[in-house]
């Protein structure tokens, strides 16, 4: 049978790139949130 | 039978410090939210950094131990890039527009059932987060007020239903509105859909 409509291309399709994705894993993996004695909460990023 | 973990359990487990837990929540929600985010801004590179930004804010507040877990994770992120939008369009001082071109495309402005699920479940939200802010108001502006919006009495209705003079029912609903603007200023919170 013919096909009429072929699959759409991966740029149609509304996900993030990948970059964008790992990028957001490895922001996590370096995020590490401490707690000072005076219960401050302090963003570390640590590569 | 796939066995899908659910959202709650992933966040948990995140919280926890299973880094595996953030990367499945994204990967399960990215498509949902990206188009969500892509309908309102219609700019692949924009809505690349709304996305990313809000994933972002996503994983500070769960690492500081700030997520309510009373309210469900889509929800939550959807309404924190429905945020991120709005300020997007502050920032850029407009509103969405359609340009009339060759690229145009009509199912950008047709919705579907997807976008109008998602934004009940943010009208929901909205809903439920004003709710909130009214429990915050003193005692009798708090009790006008649900007579008036949520019970939609009359303020003749309403005085004689709390042993006020009207003018006193109306000063009370008038404070009661200022208040809850103050309290929504102070808590940066934003309240449109």
């Amino acid at each position: 049978m013919m096909q009429i409509y072929s699959e759409k291309s991966s740029d149609f399709r509304m996900e993030p790139k990948q970059e964008t994705v790992q990028y957001l894993i490895n922001f996590s993996k370096s995020l590490t949130v401490v707690k000072t004695k005076s219960n401050y909460l302090i963003e570390l990023n640590l590569n | 039978m796939q066995n899908i973990v659910d959202d709650s359990v992933l966040v948990k487990n995140y919280i926890n410090g299973n880094e595996l837990a953030i990367e499945l929540l994204i990967k399960r929600h990215q498509q949902r939210l990206y188009s969500f985010i892509y309908s309102k801004i219609q700019d692949r590179d924009t809505t690349e950094d709304i996305f990313q930004d809000t994933f972002i804010k996503v994983i500070r507040t769960l690492k500081k131990g700030n997520y309510n877990e009373e309210g469900k994770f889509l929800p939550w992120v959807m309404r924190i890039a429905h945020n991120l939008i709005i300020d997007y369009f502050r920032r850029n001082n407009r509103i969405p527009t359609f340009n009339n071109s060759d690229e145009f495309d009509i199912f950008s402005v047709l919705s579907d059932g997807t976008l109008n699920a998602e934004n009940k479940i943010i009208k929901e939200q909205i809903l439920s987060d004003v709710k909130g802010l009214v429990e915050e108001l003193p005692e009798e502006q708090k009790e006008v007020l649900k007579m008036r919006i949520y019970n939609d009495m009359s303020f003749n209705e309403i005085s004689e239903n709390t042993g006020v003079s009207i003018n006193t029912a109306l000063g009370r609903m008038r404070y009661a509105l200022i208040n809850l603007r103050k309290i929504i200023e102070k808590n940066k919170i934003i309240l449109v859909n």
